[in-house]
């Protein structure tokens, strides 16, 4: 009798020093990113200030980080290629646990934890799938005909046939003329070379104008 | 919101440093890089039926769980504990496989045997870090039951997955845990400090049955066994000891002097006598009975296995040769069932040091065993009876240091005058002839016959991506592989047979010529009756043969009867073989030089030059010396100490800048955006030092000294509160150029209260708890444009650097650093760094940049290639230089330069062995990988077409104009008009 009497007495007291220190609890749950949480790997670890306390994904996708003294932790998921959030964890004095998202760049503060609370036991999904790779290019023929400079090739050799055919519909004043205007633009160019522009814009202004007039002329 | 906010910043970089980051493509993974998983040398081994098959489950030095594949050369699953834990112990248990380990807790895991997830995990909290090999596993019915640190056990219900009970022994050096079968009780064993044997008795709920001490029996406690009823014990001197559970007293059992005591089952054990002869006995209460002797009278290993409700044991006998013989007695039955020979490479490997074996049943009902051995070098074996399953080279584990070779150009053929010849005119026409009689084989096809083998191995490719790594494990075992292949060239066991062979260095005493091949010296301590030693061998690097000195007088291998304090290698060179000298630094004032001849030691009277070197603590120490090495008057060696630096006496040094041997600087200056240079200071003698002192404060300071080593001053010394390390994360540093970065972990500002005033607050707002990133870029001078007048540097020239840094965060703690190289130092460095993750991490320079600007950037800074300062290092995945192969306890990273100015090969090692090639700007000289070839094919194509087509139409026009010839059309719409 008295041995069950100490026996229980001791489970007792040891069950009042198991509850003495917290747990971290959690678990990862599906979405869009990580449809089935199957593909994480036993590897998985969950730790709190890059070590201080560790521990390894169970295969129901849950996790528990015992004995946690009080205190603020980042816990963070190292999974294979998947991000997953990490969170602030208070741990009190009286052991309770609360938890709120965290963010780079800022240092833990009060108001920052209070105002970004979530729920606890964690709820973790991923963030993003890693994509460790340069996507190769391939040949896509549509592609390389979008391409400007081959859209400028296609057209200029176009152009190449398509210029004799209307050339040959003209009569040869017109001609001549298109001759004067090639010229014209011959000179443009040259001048804009030269880096005159002054003069080639006012040239150029004043043969369109008289062209204007001339045909207004002909009128 | 933050969510989001932290995304879009990493999707901002990814889109704005796109071109910054040097990604791989997915058919290159696993072509340009190669991988190694490796769990270590395993301490326990057994094989494990899980869900009725054999499974071979590992503990290893490594703090490794691992169960490693039956069939294939692969891992079924892994569990890496972290770096501050250490497994005591691994015990089966149905289908899981329960752990022991021992960290700042004690930790007693279950895991799944299948896949490796963990099933349930207990924690204990523990005060002291005493005995904490002390700890075993004992499994009965649902009940687990651990002993940890020699004094307390654990009962755990695996069925409610709850911790029934903690109890605590009275002692704390227990080490033993039995059932008893009859009384219901656990009985714990173990040998204090006056070496008396403990035994206590407890029952299932933890309280003290009986506890004694026995003083008589003078043992070990791996001797101790226990029957089912009695504690047997074998003492020094071959004696065997029974213990009732009721007595006080060891009763001696009468029998011959025994050399070893092997436990079976119940009262049956196996005991070896003189001449390795081995023999199954029963130990009853009394008396010894024999029942069966192993037929082979040679040194062997003793193991016991069972199958269905069979116990067998073996003896696998180890010698100096190639083979083993492996006998299996049927324990029960008391017949010899099964002799083979298995084949293990002895001078390879060393002598067989650990055997596991298991019996398995086969669809046809024959039962075939399995033996898995442990050799000396620390790689491990699977044999299916006689025949290999696979090798597994674990030592690479447990690697010392690892060197990349460049290899020696082509040299086939080249004929002798060519090399040796003194005359100029027959050397040229010896060549003009080789190189015609090259042209005429390449033409008539006379070398293209296949290559096989290692000769064609050991040939330096084009751009130099074939190279050696040779690796240099802790036990003595050399390992050559080629970089582009993953080929072994050779291995070689130095260690082998040598008392206490500890590896510390290799070092490349010669590098790859036409004519010369590389050779590295492996230095290393060993024991000679109890004294310490030093060794240092010459070793041909393409072969791992000696290497012999053309003068007869230098040995291949020399020994020295001292330990050695330090070692390095000097720039001159022995005259004959071009090897360089190593200096093995005896005490604070006697070195030895190898080779030592005294033309040696007149070359470096001559050199004039002193030498300097450290002898600086080890990590946690607090002191660094400085000294000088020359030639004294007397022609003798002689050192002076130069100055002595001690760290305040709570500050423990946590780490030293790493160099990599081959840093060529390619710009002396860095150009600004204005055009103007801030030169660099490229002083080679720079060390960075980083210390810990604890703080009230915050948890602890971490300063980062930046010392020049020849004159002992300290250029540089800043501090950063809150910095330290965890278990996972230590300080590291990496010293390229003028650059000097410094990893460590921040564990963040106390939580401010009200009373505190408004500057503390402002203060802590500064740091963050994480792993931070410190640069630093030193100047010769602030003032732009301004250059040290001096042509050759030197450390007594005053010169005070201009010093900018910046500080950053990255999300995940890192584990080691390294940089790369190249060829001549004009592509961009890359900083590598290996996360807790097990990914390794490629951070470009833009980022890691101390120049980058807090305010707002000008037109100047931009062209300068800055970008703003974040705190924040973005973790890009195609930044993650390993993709998704878990590279797993990386200790270091090295790199070498390829021949190609863009490339660096780049070596991470510690657990695992990853290698890869980096082109952290983009492969410049060569055509890159993404250049779209067929594209370029159609162009030339379309243009040839053109111009043949239009060549054609402009000649037939002016044929036609020639000859006038309208085109029909013409004519019809002229005979129209």
């Amino acid at each position: 009798m008295k041995s069950i009497l100490s026996t229980a007495l001791i489970i007792f007291i040891f069950n009042i020093i198991s509850c003495y220190s917290a747990s971290v609890t959690g678990r990862i749950y599906p979405n869009v990113i990580l449809p089935d949480v199957h593909e994480l790997s036993s590897n998985t670890e969950i730790i709190l200030n890059g070590g201080e306390y560790v521990t390894y994904l169970k295969a129901d996708s849950s996790f528990e980080i015992k004995n946690v003294k009080p205190g603020i932790y980042i816990a963070q998921i190292n999974a294979k290629n998947y991000f997953f959030d990490k969170f602030w964890i208070l741990v009190d004095e009286t052991n309770n646990v609360s938890a709120s998202k965290e963010a780079t760049e800022i240092e833990f503060n009060d108001k920052f934890f209070k105002s970004n609370k979530c729920n606890y036991p964690l709820e973790v999904q991923a963030v993003l799938k890693k994509d460790y790779f340069e996507p190769r290019q391939t040949i896509n023929i549509l592609g390389f005909f979008k391409n400007p400079l081959v859209l400028l090739m296609t057209l200029s050799i176009g152009m190449m046939y398509i210029m004799p055919r209307l050339v040959s519909g003209l009569d040869e004043e017109e001609l001549k003329e298109m001759k004067r205007n090639q010229g014209n633009v011959q000179d443009f160019m040259n001048k804009a070379q030269n880096g005159d522009f002054s003069q080639m814009f006012s040239n150029f202004l004043a043969e369109a104008q008289m062209a204007s007039q001339n045909k207004q002329k002909k009128k | 919101m933050y969510k989001n906010k932290y995304l879009s910043l990493i999707f901002f970089s990814i889109l704005l440093f796109v071109n910054n980051v040097f990604a791989i493509y997915k058919d290159q993974a696993g072509v340009i890089d190669w991988y190694q998983a490796l769990v270590g040398t395993p301490k326990i081994s057994y094989f494990q039926k899980i869900v009725g098959r054999s499974n071979l489950i590992v503990g290893t030095e490594k703090n490794v769980i691992a169960n490693l594949n039956l069939r294939a050369n692969t891992i079924n699953w892994r569990q890496v504990l972290k770096p501050d834990e250490k497994l005591i112990n691994l015990a089966p248990f149905d289908n899981y496989i329960i752990s022991l380990s021992e960290s700042k807790t004690s930790n007693v895991r279950i895991w799944n045997g299948q896949n490796g997830y963990l099933f349930g995990e207990y924690i204990l909290e523990q005060g002291s870090n005493e005995n904490i090999e002390n700890g075993d596993i004992l499994v009965h019915n649902n009940y687990i039951y651990a002993l940890v640190r020699g004094k307390t056990v654990l009962k755990i219900n695996n069925l409610t997955k709850s911790q029934e009970g903690k109890y605590q022994l009275n002692d704390n050096y227990y080490s033993k845990l039995f059932y008893n079968e009859q009384l219901n009780e656990i009985v714990i064993a173990g040998k204090n400090k006056k070496d008396q044997l403990i035994v206590t008795i407890i029952d299932n709920n933890g309280r003290i049955v009986n506890e004694k001490s026995i003083s008589s029996v003078k043992f070990e406690i791996s001797n101790a066994f226990f029957t089912g009823k009695n504690l047997i014990i074998k003492d020094f001197e071959g004696k065997i000891y029974s213990i009732e559970s009721n007595k006080e007293f060891a009763k001696s059992l009468i029998y011959k002097d025994i050399k070893e005591l092997v436990h079976v089952n119940g009262d049956l054990f196996i005991v070896e006598i003189n001449n390795n002869k081995n023999i199954l006995v029963k130990i009853n209460d009394n008396s010894i009975e024999e029942l069966k002797s192993f037929e082979s009278v040679e040194d062997g290993i003793i193991s016991v296995f069972t199958n269905d409700k069979d116990i067998y044991v073996s003896k696998t006998t180890i010698s100096n040769n190639n083979s083993s013989l492996v006998e299996i007695i049927n324990a029960n039955t008391k017949e010899t069932i099964k002799v083979f020979e298995i084949k293990n490479k002895f001078t390879n490997n060393g002598r067989i040091v650990k055997v596991s074996l298991d019996s398995y049943r086969k669809r046809d009902g024959t039962i075939l065993y399995r033996i898995f051995t442990v050799t000396q070098d620390g790689s491990i074996h699977l044999y299916k009876e006689e025949n290999i399953v696979w090798d597994r080279e674990e030592s690479l584990a447990n690697i010392i240091d690892l060197k990349f070779i460049s290899l020696p150009e082509i040299t086939k053929n080249i004929p002798e005058a060519i090399v040796n010849s003194s005359n100029i005119f027959t050397q040229i026409t010896s060549r003009i002839q080789y190189q015609f009689t090259s042209i005429k084989d390449q033409i008539f096809g006379k070398n293209k016959k296949e290559y096989s083998g290692i000769e064609d191995i050991l040939k330096r490719d084009v751009y130099g991506f074939r190279q050696l790594l040779l690796f240099y494990t802790k036990k003595g075992k050399l390992i050559c592989i080629e970089t582009l292949t993953k080929k072994t060239v050779w291995t070689r066991f130095i260690g082998k047979d040598i008392d206490g062979f500890e590896g510390i260095k290799l070092s490349n005493i010669r590098s790859s010529a036409v004519q010369y091949p590389p050779v590295v010296a492996a230095i290393a301590t060993f024991n000679d009756n109890d004294e310490e030693h030093t060794a240092i061998f010459s070793i041909d690097a393409t072969t791992g043969e000696d290497f012999n000195y053309t003068n007869k007088n230098i040995p291949s291998s020399m020994k020295y009867p001292f330990k050695l304090l330090q070692t390095f290698r000097l720039s001159i060179n022995e005259k004959q073989d071009k090897i360089r000298i190593t200096a093995i630094i005896k005490s604070e004032n006697e070195v030895e030089f190898y080779p030592s001849t005294q033309e040696i030691l007149d070359t470096i009277k001559e050199e004039e030059k002193p030498i300097f070197f450290n002898l600086n603590d080890k990590i946690e120490g607090n002191t660094i010396r400085g000294y000088k090495l020359y030639i004294n008057d007397e022609k003798k060696p002689q050192i002076d100490l130069l100055y002595k630096k001690v760290f305040p006496e709570d500050e423990i040094i946590v780490s030293y800048g790493f160099k990599e041997p081959y840093d060529n600087v390619a710009s002396l200056g860095k150009v600004l955006g204005n055009r103007n240079v801030l030169y660099k200071y490229l002083n080679p003698n720079v060390l960075a030092v980083a210390t810990i002192k604890p703080d009230e404060i915050y948890t602890s300071i971490l300063t980062v000294y930046l010392i020049d080593t020849v004159k002992g001053s300290i250029i540089h010394h800043s501090y950063y509160e809150g910095g330290g390390e965890t278990t996972i994360m230590k300080p590291k540093i990496v010293q390229y150029e003028n650059m000097i970065i410094c990893t460590f972990w921040n564990h963040g500002a106390p939580l401010t209260t009200e009373e505190q005033d408004k500057e503390t607050k402002k203060l802590r707002k500064n740091i963050k708890k994480g792993s931070q990133i410190v640069v630093f870029e030193l100047y010769e001078n602030e003032i732009e444009n301004q250059k040290d007048t001096n042509q050759e540097f030197t450390s007594y020239n005053y010169l005070q650097p201009y010093i900018v840094s910046k500080a950053y965060i990255l999300d995940n703690a890192i584990t080691s650093i390294g940089v790369t190289t190249t060829r001549n130092g004009i592509a961009n460095r890359e900083v590598i760094v290996s996360l807790d993750n097990n990914e390794l991490y490629g951070i470009h320079s833009v980022f890691l940049n101390a120049r980058r600007k807090i305010s707002p950037l000008t037109n100047e800074d931009k062209q300068e290639g800055l970008i703003q300062y974040r705190p924040g290092i973005p973790i890009t995945p195609k930044s993650i230089i390993s993709y998704n192969l878990p590279v797993t306890g990386i200790e270091a990273i090295i790199s070498n330069p390829a021949n190609l100015e863009s490339t660096s090969l780049v070596a991470a090692y510690g657990l695992d062995i990853f290698l890869t090639r980096r082109s952290p700007s983009n492969n410049f000289d060569i055509l890159s990988d993404s250049f779209n070839k067929p594209i370029l094919v159609i162009t030339m194509a379309a243009v040839i077409i053109g111009t043949i087509y239009s060549s054609k139409k402009i000649k037939d026009n002016d044929f036609k104009k020639a000859w006038k010839i309208k085109s029909a059309k013409k004519e019809e719409k002229d005979k129209a008009k």
